[in-house]
C-alpha cells in the first residue's frame, strides 16, 4: 500500500514539528468560543503559501481535525460550542461539568476524538484511491456537472433554506467569473481597479468567514463573558481511557454515522453529531440519562464529529467536492498551491496525497496526547474576552490577506466582500456556499467552455451534456439534493410553525 | 403583517433586484464571446430570486421567527467605522501603525464596563504585544513586505 510507503516523510524534521504546532494551535484555537474551524484553517491558508505543498496541506488538516475536537471545551465548560460540530457534545458534557465531571468529560471528549478520526481517516485511506479510479472517466460534461454538484448540495444541505443556499452558491459561481475572460482575454466584469486581478480564493475566503465572525463577536462583547465555567476536578487519564475504550457500542454508532455523513458532500459535522447522539440515546438501555450528564453522549457525538472530518476529505480528495465548509477551505488551500484534486493528484502528486493522509492519520494520535494533556489548562484559553480576539482576528485577517500576493486591492475585497456577507448572513444566506461557488466557478466554466467545444465538433451540446450514464447520475443527484431539501425545509417550516404555535397557546 | 413578515419580503425584493444587476451585467457587453456561461448563472439566480418572492409574497404565506434578524447596528457600527477607516488611512500612515490603531480601538471600545486609564494601559500593553507578534511572524518569519507610511 503506497501509504506505507510514503509513512516516513511525516516524520520528516519539518512536518512532525507543524503536526505537534498545529494540533497544540488547532486545540486552543477550537477552545476559544467564537472561532470555528472554517475560519481558522481560512486564516492560515496565506501561511501556507511560505511551505511546500505537502506541510502546507498538513498544517490546514491538523488544525481541521484539532479545531473539531478543542470546540468541545468551551461546550462543556461554558455551554458555548466552539464549532456547529460540538452542538451535540453540549447536551451532556455540560451537565457532566455542572456535576463535577468536567475534567472526565474533557478527557472522554478527546479520546473519543482520536479513536472517531482514526477510523474516519482509514475511510478516507481506503475509499479515496477507489473514487480516484472512478474519476478517470470523467470527461469535461462530468466533470461540469460534478461542480454544478457540489455548489447545489452544499446550497441546499449545509443551508437552513434551499432557495437562499442555490442563490449563494450561483452568486459565488458568478463572482468568481469576475476578472478575465478566458475567451476573449479581456477584462470581464471589471467595475473597478481593484477587481482588475478578479476575485480570488484567499480574500473571499478569509474576507467570507473571518469578517462576519469578527461582527458576531463585537455583537456581545459588551456584555462580558457569557456562560456558567465550572470548576475543574483532579481524575487520572489511566481511568478515563479504560472506561471510554469499553463504551464500544457508543464508540461504534458515532464513528460509523459520523463516516457515512462525511461522504456525503455538504452534511457536516453538527449533523453527523447530532444523529449519532439521537440513535445512541435510541439504542441506549437508559436513554432518560442522556441529556443530563451521560458519558455516553460526550463519546458519540465526539467520535462522530471526528470521524466526519476524515471522511469529508474522501469526495473532495476524488472529485473536487468538499463534504463539508471546512473542506471546501481546504479544496481552496490545494488549489492554490497549484493541486487539482481527483486522478492527476493520485498520479503525478502522490506523494503530496499519501504524506497527507499519512500525516492526519498520526495527527490523531497526537490529538489525544495533546488535549488529554491541555484539558487542565483550558479553563484559561476560554477565559480569552471576544474584544481581544475580535480584534487580533481582524488584523489578522488583514495581514494574512495581504501577505498573498502584496495586493492591497485583495485586502479591499476581503473587507467589502465580508462585511456584504455578515448582512446577507442576517437575511438567512450563508457563506459555505458562496466560498463553494467562488472555489468551483472557474472549474465549471472551463469544462463548460471545453465540453461546448468539443460538443459543436461531435454530437451537438444536448447529447454531450445531457445523455452518459455518469452525466445522468449526476444530474439526477442534483436532482435529488434540491427536491429532497425543499421537501425537508417545508417540514421544519410546519414543524417550527406548530412548536410557534404551541408556545402561543401556551401563552394565552 | 407583523415585523418578520416586512423584513422577510424585503429581503425577498432586494434579492430580485441584486440578481436583476447581475443579470444586466451579464447581458450588457456588446460582444457575447466568454458571457455565454456568466450569462446561465445569472438566469439562474434571477429565477430561483423570483421564486422566492412568490412565496413570500403569497397570499397567507407564514414566516417563522429566525428566518432574517435584524441587524444591530448599534453594536456593529463602530467597527464596521473602524475597519473601512483602517482602508482608508493604512497606505498614508502605514499597515502597522493604522493596524495597531485599529486593534486598540476595537478592544477599547467593545471592553465591558466603564472607561479607566487602568485599561487603557492594559489595552493598549496587549495592543503593543500583539503588535510585536505580528511583526516577528510576518516581516521576520514570512518576509512580507507590507506598507510603510509616514509613520511605520
Amino acid at each position: 500500500m503506497e501509504l506505507f510507503e510514503y509513512l516516513p516523510q511525516v516524520f520528516s524534521g519539518w512536518n512532525i514539528a507543524i503536526l505537534i504546532l498545529g494540533t497544540i494551535f488547532g486545540i486552543i484555537l477550537g477552545a476559544t468560543p467564537g472561532l470555528s474551524p472554517t475560519m481558522a484553517v481560512a486564516l492560515l491558508i496565506p501561511f501556507t503559501f511560505q511551505m511546500d505543498a505537502t506541510s502546507g496541506l498538513i498544517m490546514l488538516g491538523v488544525v481541521y481535525t484539532a479545531t473539531v475536537a478543542g470546540g468541545a471545551v468551551s461546550a462543556i465548560l461554558v455551554n458555548i460550542p466552539g464549532a456547529p460540530a460540538n452542538i451535540a457534545t453540549m447536551l451532556d458534557g455540560h451537565p457532566m461539568a455542572r456535576n463535577g465531571r468536567a475534567t472526565e468529560a474533557l478527557h472522554y471528549c478527546f479520546i473519543s476524538s482520536g479513536v472517531g478520526g482514526i477510523i474516519g481517516v482509514l475511510v478516507l485511506i481506503l475509499f479515496t484511491p477507489m473514487l480516484v479510479n472512478f474519476a478517470l472517466q470523467f470527461g469535461p460534461a462530468e466533470l461540469f456537472w460534478t461542480a454544478i454538484l457540489g455548489v447545489t448540495v452544499i446550497g441546499s444541505l449545509g443551508s437552513s433554506s434551499v432557495l437562499k443556499g442555490l442563490l449563494a452558491g450561483a452568486f459565488g459561481i458568478w463572482i468568481s467569473l469576475v476578472g478575465m475572460n478566458p475567451v476573449s482575454g479581456t477584462e470581464r466584469f471589471v467595475f473597478s481597479e481593484h477587481l482588475q486581478g478578479g476575485i480570488t480564493i484567499i480574500p473571499a475566503l478569509i474576507g467570507l468567514f473571518a469578517i462576519p465572525q469578527i461582527l458576531q463577536m463585537v455583537e456581545t462583547a459588551k456584555r462580558g463573558r457569557q456562560g456558567t465555567e465550572f470548576a475543574m476536578e483532579q481524575r487520572p487519564i489511566i481511568h478515563s481511557l479504560i472506561y471510554n475504550l469499553k463504551r464500544v457500542r457508543s464508540l461504534t454508532i458515532g464513528s460509523t454515522i459520523g463516516s457515512l455523513v462525511g461522504l456525503i458532500p455538504g452534511a457536516g459535522g453538527q449533523i453527523a453529531g447530532l444523529i449519532a447522539y439521537d440513535q445512541n440515546k435510541k439504542f441506549s438501555r437508559n436513554p432518560e440519562k442522556f441529556g443530563k450528564g451521560e458519558p455516553d453522549g460526550v463519546i458519540t457525538s465526539e467520535s462522530a464529529n471526528n470521524s466526519m472530518v476524515g471522511s469529508s476529505l474522501v469526495p473532495m480528495l476524488s472529485l473536487g467536492v468538499p463534504g463539508s465548509p471546512t473542506a471546501a477551505v481546504l479544496l481552496g488551500g490545494l488549489l492554490i498551491q497549484g493541486l487539482f484534486p481527483g486522478p492527476d493528484l493520485f498520479r503525478d502528486h502522490a506523494d503530496v496525497a499519501w504524506t497527507f493522509m499519512g500525516a492526519l492519520l498520526v495527527s490523531q494520535v497526537l490529538l489525544v496526547a495533546g488535549g488529554l494533556y491541555l484539558a487542565s489548562f483550558s479553563k484559561y484559553v476560554i477565559r480569552i474576552p471576544k474584544q481581544y480576539m475580535a480584534a487580533a482576528v481582524a488584523v489578522l485577517a488583514v495581514f494574512g490577506t495581504y501577505s498573498v500576493q502584496n495586493s492591497f486591492s485583495d485586502v479591499i475585497i476581503m473587507v467589502s466582500l465580508g462585511t456584504m456577507m455578515y448582512f446577507a448572513m442576517r437575511w438567512g444566506f450563508s457563506p459555505g456556499p458562496v466560498v463553494l461557488g467562488i472555489i468551483l466557478g472557474p472549474i465549471a466554466e472551463n469544462n463548460f467552455l471545453q465540453g461546448q467545444m468539443i460538443a459543436e465538433a461531435t454530437v451537438g451540446m444536448g447529447t454531450y451534456f445531457f445523455t452518459g450514464t455518469i452525466n445522468i447520475i449526476l444530474i439526477s443527484f442534483c436532482v435529488v439534493s434540491v427536491v429532497y431539501s425543499i421537501v425537508a425545509e417545508f417540514r421544519i417550516r410546519a414543524r417550527r410553525r406548530q412548536d410557534e404555535q404551541t408556545a402561543q397557546g401556551g401563552q394565552a | 403583517m407583523n415585523s418578520s413578515h416586512l423584513r422577510h419580503r424585503i429581503t425577498a425584493v432586494a434579492t430580485v433586484v441584486v440578481c436583476g444587476l447581475v443579470v444586466w451585467a451579464s447581458f450588457a457587453p456588446d460582444t457575447p464571446t466568454g458571457y455565454e456561461f456568466p450569462q446561465v448563472v445569472s438566469l439562474s439566480m434571477l429565477g430561483i430570486a423570483v421564486f422566492l418572492m412568490l412565496l413570500a409574497f403569497k397570499p397567507g404565506a407564514r414566516v417563522t421567527g429566525g428566518e432574517e434578524e435584524p441587524v444591530p447596528w448599534g453594536a456593529v457600527w463602530p467597527l464596521l467605522a473602524i475597519l473601512f477607516g483602517f482602508l482608508l488611512v493604512s497606505e498614508t500612515l502605514g499597515y502597522f501603525v493604522s493596524s495597531a490603531i485599529a486593534f486598540f480601538l476595537i478592544a477599547s471600545i467593545y471592553s465591558p464596563g466603564r472607561f479607566s486609564w487602568a485599561r487603557v494601559i492594559r489595552v493598549g500593553a496587549i495592543t503593543l504585544a500583539f503588535m510585536a507578534a505580528l511583526y516577528l511572524i510576518f516581516v521576520v518569519v514570512l518576509n512580507v513586505q507590507v506598507p510603510e507610511g509616514v509613520l511605520f
